[in-house]
């Protein structure tokens, strides 16, 4: 799938404006609509901001989905992608959310696009057990459904505010706010069954 | 579970804690944005014409439909104006035939009559002779009269027959049979009506399922 499909579908956010022009001239508000505003104007500098204030939101999302290795690769194409497509964005004041779909949907396509994996070679898995506990952790995280389990990612792994995920994904305050209960309460009971074994 | 540090790390929960500590080996190590070398790709919105072309397309396929039904009213009266002179015409032929024929007969026996009967007869012979011929002549006239209702009554049936073949001509005066051509002409007509309405039909259709079509998802408002 290439970056302008799995933009393309984004792109009924721009749909309701008569023209461009409307949507150059919609009131920036937020610090993140006027980095959008400088980064169509072609502001590298503003783009090196924006890929600072988001990084970690889209680490996180991608890291729900899959493995570690991988998930700086793809926050990469993410931006990347985010960058030739930012005229495409309806509303510079909710680009955290349009960033967010783009990184799930990155996320599809690299499980699309991925070869048969082979088994770690013996030194690496001993590597591996060191974070086992964390590792067990962030596969039950991910067993989790998708609106928890970005939530706690981003919560416990990138470690931001509950006002932090609602601003940068587009969420609402109380989304958040049940996400984050709910997700930890099916957390809890699913390390406990486990810790019982 | 201490909600409130679950939400803005405010208060303490030992367990939240113990999973932040563990899970901090996958957070996101800063790193430099990439090199984006790729030119911003320019997006064209679709403008709000698109819509307009279709009603101007929905009625351009109206105005032809109407163009098609003027034309086809216009060759059927037509067909009715040709067909009713036509008929008078012949009604008036046949009747004008039909009463030179009788005044002939009566004519020529008068003629006759007047020839055989001679000086021999006198006055009241010719009075007799001319009371048998204005006899005869009442009695012909009535016969002729008889026969021209006849003939009126076979034309108007004859008419009608015709009108039933006509579905759409509904006149007072029924028109005579359409040739072969117009007939065929009249059919392609039709057809072509037939074939606008059923276009304008799909059109209709297309613009009333467009208008439907909410244009942003909801899911999206939520960041999905």
């Amino acid at each position: 799938m290439s970056e302008n499909k799995i933009t393309g579908n984004l792109f009924y956010f721009a749909r309701g404006a008569a023209n461009a022009d409307v949507l150059r001239a919609a009131p920036a508000g937020k610090p993140e609509a006027r980095l959008v505003e400088r980064i169509r104007a072609g502001d590298r500098e503003a783009f090196g901001e924006f890929y600072k204030r988001f990084a970690p939101t889209i680490h996180g999302i991608v890291l729900a989905r899959v493995p570690r290795s991988e998930a700086d690769d793809i926050v990469q194409n993410v931006f990347v992608a985010a960058y030739k497509n930012i005229n495409a964005v309806r509303d510079p004041n909710n680009v955290g959310a349009w960033l967010a779909q783009i990184a799930r949907n990155q996320s599809i396509e690299y499980f699309r696009a991925r070869k048969p994996t082979e088994d770690l070679p013996e030194e690496l898995r001993e590597k591996d057990n060191r974070n086992h506990e964390a590792s067990e952790i962030l596969t039950i995280i991910r067993a989790l459904p998708d609106a928890y389990r970005e939530t706690l990612i981003l919560r416990l792994v990138e470690g931001m505010t509950g006002a932090e995920i609602a601003e940068r994904t587009g969420l609402t305050n109380d989304s958040v706010r049940v996400n984050l209960h709910r997700g930890m309460k099916m957390l809890r009971e699913k390390i406990g069954a486990g810790e019982k074994r | 579970m201490n909600e409130d540090y679950l939400w803005d790390k405010t208060g303490g929960d030992p367990e939240i804690e113990r999973l932040e500590n563990a899970l901090a080996a996958f957070r996101y190590r800063e790193t430099a944005a990439p090199a984006v070398e790729a030119k911003v790709l320019p997006f064209k919105a679709k403008p709000a014409r698109f819509q307009f072309f279709r009603f101007k397309y929905a009625a351009a396929s109206l105005a032809f439909a109407a163009l098609v039904f003027a034309v086809s009213l216009q060759f059927s009266s037509d067909e009715t104006n040709v067909e009713n002179e036509s008929a008078q015409a012949l009604k008036s032929e046949q009747i004008a035939s039909i009463e030179s024929g009788s005044g002939n007969r009566i004519e020529s026996n008068v003629t006759n009559r007047n020839d055989s009967s001679g000086e021999k007869s006198g006055v009241s012979t010719i009075e007799k002779s001319n009371d048998l011929t204005a006899k005869t002549l009442k009695n012909r006239q009535r016969s002729s009269e008889r026969q021209i209702v006849k003939i009126k009554t076979e034309i108007s049936t004859n008419n009608r027959r015709s009108d039933a073949k006509l579905p759409t001509t509904k006149h007072a005066d029924a028109p005579a049979k359409l040739t072969d051509e117009e007939r065929f002409a009249y059919k392609q007509l039709m057809l072509a009506l037939s074939v606008t309405g059923s276009k304008l039909q799909i059109v209709k259709d297309k613009a009333q399922s467009t208008d439907e079509k909410p244009i942003v998802k909801t899911a999206m408002k939520d960041g999905r």
